[in-house]
């Protein structure tokens, strides 16, 4: 099992505002509407009427940074995988197959929770929002045919009202479908995922692919093609995210079971973090820093590296590639490599990647 | 330790501080609400003589016309002004919604207690501020006939009979000695004994509120303001500010709430919204007949029947609240306290029935309170919209013309072998009798129609920690459930879409239980 980062800390702040408040706004529409008596009905009025008014506050926030970030590209529903992913709840799940869409930080979603977020955020949280307001503002004011709008207003909101708790209850019944009944909450809760090592693989392989492609605005493979086949989903335009993000992005990466390095342009390792260290330890290399990056690879994988690093210095990305390491006891251990140019002054100062155990 | 700080900073405590906000700040509380406390009361001048030193009054009366003729020696424009109020004429001019004059009151109108005054002046003249009103040759340009102590004594001794004259062994020197401005007890003398016994009528008014706690009545209050009926039923040259809108057709003269609480009186915006629908007694009066009961149903087709060849009186206890009694002469009537007022939609404007008019529906309704919801939202009268209002509402049964559809005035009030219903029991000659003072014509053939009169509920008014709750009306057990055509929160709802959403509801339920049920299975194969 690995943890992966997958929720930034506004999505998580989101989140759990939204819960509650939708949480706090059913409890207290419901009691409104009459259906039960709890907290009386003047403050359910009054607490209802505080949390619309921060919830329309949340949602502009929200659609605010979701438009900045581009991330609203994640809501927008697809067919791809969509007949798998029924197929998988209807009958993979149940016989242990794996899940047919891997999560990441930039593809957080399956093709049918995509659907059914879209329909939320773009149809049913809207209807609430507007029917809500019409509600509290111009309740005895609109006519609508013979009768007055109030009626049919308040029914939409209720209509809606019973589709949300409906939302809430699948919603929460498929969070302990992930890799263990509550890895999908801890995730919501601290950002870091739970993954079988596999999926965290392809997810951290996911992010890095992106965090390179934020930096070079365009991702190569090893063999030097341009490669943008894994990204024309959802994220081909994604090129403007802030710098922050990325910084941010690039510390939780190097927080993940991933290694990273940094060469400057002499070839001269600069840089490695623990789990760097940590993968190459069982080899005769301990302390990297200060020597040169071809450091005891035998001569098909030499080729290789001296490939990327040449690659690299010319502005290029690489991803995923194997590399192998000879480790003293003479076996050999796979991981795949990502690399991206660094710079400094704006002239190419050296290379900075990340890598993946495959062993 | 640093994901549990990072976690506690991004979600735990924003979470408390956002639902902390919600949960404590009250967007709707004004912050200088109206202050009950600056209300100006009326200031009632102190008496500018003392009448016991006049030597006009220091004398005895035989009389009732007497005393009047001794008051108007001083207060010699007295006279005429009063005899132009209805205190005097039991009649008024009004005007119908389109604009029409009617003239209306207790000469031409009939309700459901004792049916109308007409060939019972007899009786009925007990409450008349008048001496000698014994039938319709009653003189009213007479101003000797005035009876001024009906409302001026403050001995509290004085008290009427029959044909309006005092009551046989009163001081009636004593009593004009001591005159001065009209106390609760000499309104609620008449406006609390209408109808027949206390609190009959009305059911807010009644001879408790002579001396009684704020739980009761708070304006009347002995341990409270203790106001008396004038400072709110304001009065110049006799002439008093307030309508009984069964005798009243238009919205005018009325008293209201606001003379001294403002449109705005609540500590909550939402609640001084409500203003605009609800009249501030709706709230404020949940319950009336606090202390004595009143009258809710009269049965007149009942009367009539003999115990042994007499006739008889019984009483038969239907509730700890509420019981019924019966008498030959007056038929069957249910008598009940504590009650909940019914509510309407009303806009100070009613249309009143009168002997003209002819029954075209059952119940009959004697003076139908005008109003809807729509007359709230887009109203005639753009400063007076309807709103709800709280009623008492009389049920009764009483005789009516078969053939002529016209409500019958019965002689009720006489002695034997005058026609009186209450002396020779023949609604027959009680009918044809009445019909005959009246002037009107009656067929012959007689029978019982239902009938309903609406009685505005204006004392009586709670303490506000027992004003009626949100729930009252916005919950399934609405108050309001009778008033329909408008949507009410909590109160409404679309039984299709109810029913949908608690199906789609327990399918999700279920969905989730099965798919759950089928994963544990799976695993454990």
């Amino acid at each position: 099992m690995k943890k992966v980062y997958i929720y930034r800390r506004f999505e998580r702040f989101w989140h759990w505002t939204q819960t509650l408040l939708i949480l706090t706004l059913a409890l207290t529409g419901f009691e409104i509407h009459g259906s039960y008596h709890l907290m009386g009905f003047q403050k359910a009025v009054l607490v209802h009427d505080n949390a619309a008014y921060t919830y329309m506050g949340l949602i502009l926030l929200i659609f605010f940074w979701l438009f900045l970030t581009g991330e609203w590209r994640q809501y927008m529903p697809t067919k791809r995988h969509i007949l798998d992913q029924v197929q998988y709840y209807l009958y993979g799940i149940f016989h242990n197959e794996e899940h047919p869409t891997k999560k990441t930080m930039y593809h957080k979603f399956n093709p049918l929770q995509q659907g059914a977020y879209f329909a939320l955020d773009f149809i049913i949280l809207p209807t609430m929002v507007i029917t809500g307001a019409l509600y509290l503002f111009f309740a005895d004011s609109l006519k609508y045919h013979n009768g007055y709008a109030i009626e049919p207003i308040a029914y939409i909101h209720i209509a809606g009202a019973f589709f949300l708790v409906g939302f809430v209850i699948f919603h929460v019944y498929l969070t302990t479908t992930g890799y263990k009944p509550l890895s999908a909450i801890k995730a919501m809760i601290t950002g870091w995922e739970e993954m079988s090592d596999e999926e965290a693989e392809v997810a951290v392989r996911e992010n890095i692919r992106m965090l390179m492609k934020f930096s070079q605005r365009r991702i190569m493979n090893a063999e030097g093609e341009e490669d943008n086949s894994m990204f024309d989903i959802s994220l081909s335009e994604e090129i403007d995210h802030s710098k922050a993000m990325m910084i941010d992005f690039q510390k939780k990466l190097k927080e993940s079971n991933v290694g990273y390095f940094k060469i400057n342009k002499d070839g001269i390792y600069v840089e490695v973090n623990d789990v760097w260290k940590e993968l190459y330890s069982k080899t005769d290399i301990k302390d990297p820093i200060g020597k040169d990056y071809r450091l005891n690879r035998k001569a098909e994988d030499r080729k290789t590296v001296e490939n990327i690093f040449s690659q690299v210095m010319k502005g290029k990305t690489i991803t995923g590639s194997i590399v192998a390491r000879y480790n003293t006891d003479g076996t050999k251990s796979y991981h795949t490599i990502s690399a991206s140019p660094y710079y400094e002054n704006n002239k190419i100062a050296g290379m900075e990647g990340y890598i993946i155990d495959k062993s | 330790m640093k994901k549990i700080i990072q976690v506690f900073l991004v979600i735990i405590i924003p979470e408390i501080v956002i639902f902390s906000l919600i949960g404590i700040i009250n967007p709707d509380k004004i912050i200088m609400p109206f202050d009950n406390t600056k209300i100006q009361r009326v200031v009632v001048d102190s008496m500018p003589a003392d009448h016991s030193k006049f030597a006009e009054l220091n004398k005895d009366f035989a009389s009732g016309k007497e005393v009047t003729e001794a008051c108007l020696k001083c207060h010699t424009n007295r006279g005429k002004e009063f005899m132009h109020t209805e205190h005097w004429k039991w009649l008024k001019q009004d005007s119908l919604m389109n604009g029409k004059k009617v003239i209306l009151g207790k000469e031409n109108t009939p309700n459901n207690f004792c049916i109308g005054v007409n060939s019972n002046e007899h009786h009925c003249s007990e409450c008349h501020a008048g001496y000698g009103y014994g039938d319709k040759n009653f003189d009213f340009t007479d101003q000797t006939n005035i009876d001024c102590l009906a409302c001026h004594d403050n001995t509290g001794t004085y008290r009427k009979g029959e044909d309006g004259e005092p009551k046989e062994g009163l001081d009636l020197g004593n009593i004009a000695r001591n005159i001065g401005h009209p106390k609760r007890e000499n309104c609620i003398e008449c406006h609390g004994k209408g109808g027949g016994g206390n609190n009959v009528k009305h059911g807010d008014l009644e001879t408790a509120q002579i001396s009684c706690t704020r739980d009761v009545d708070v304006h009347m209050a002995s341990d409270g303001v203790n106001m008396e009926c004038t400072e709110c039923h304001k009065t110049h040259n006799h002439k008093m500010t307030g309508n009984v809108y069964t005798l009243t057709t238009s919205n005018a003269n009325r008293g209201s709430c606001t003379q001294c609480h403002t449109a705005a009186p609540h500590k909550s915006k939402i609640l001084n919204q409500h203003f605009q629908q609800i009249a501030c007694q709706t709230c404020h009066i949940p319950i009336y007949a606090k202390v004595n009961p009143t009258k809710t149903y009269w049965d007149w087709s009942t009367a009539g029947q003999f115990d042994n060849g007499e006739p008889y009186k019984e009483i038969d206890s239907i509730s700890p609240t509420s019981y019924s009694k019966y008498s030959t002469g007056h038929g069957t009537a249910i008598m009940e306290s504590h009650l909940t007022p019914e509510y309407v939609w009303f806009n100070g404007n009613a249309k009143i029935f009168t002997f003209k008019d002819k029954i075209t529906e059952t119940p009959l309704v004697f003076n139908k309170l005008q109003g809807s919801y729509d007359d709230n939202i887009h109203p005639r009268d753009i400063n007076n919209p309807s709103k709800i209002y709280p009623v008492k509402v009389m049920r009764g049964k009483q005789i009516y013309d078969y053939n002529y559809k016209t409500l019958i005035q019965p002689h009720t009030v006489g002695p034997k072998g005058s026609g009186a219903y209450w002396a020779d029991f023949d609604w027959d000659a009680s009918a044809r009798t009445g019909m005959e003072y009246l002037g009107l014509p009656y067929s012959g053939k007689y029978d019982f129609v239902n009938t309903e009169s609406y009685w505005i509920l204006n004392h009586m008014v709670s303490p506000k920690e027992d004003a009626l709750s949100c729930e009252s009306c916005h919950s399934r057990e609405s108050r309001l459930a009778n008033l329909k055509g408008f949507y009410l929160p909590g109160r409404d709802k679309n039984a299709a879409l109810e029913i949908s959403g608690i199906v789609f509801l327990i399918l999700v339920v279920l969905g989730v239980a099965g798919h759950s049920t089928l994963r544990i299975l799976s695993k454990k194969h």
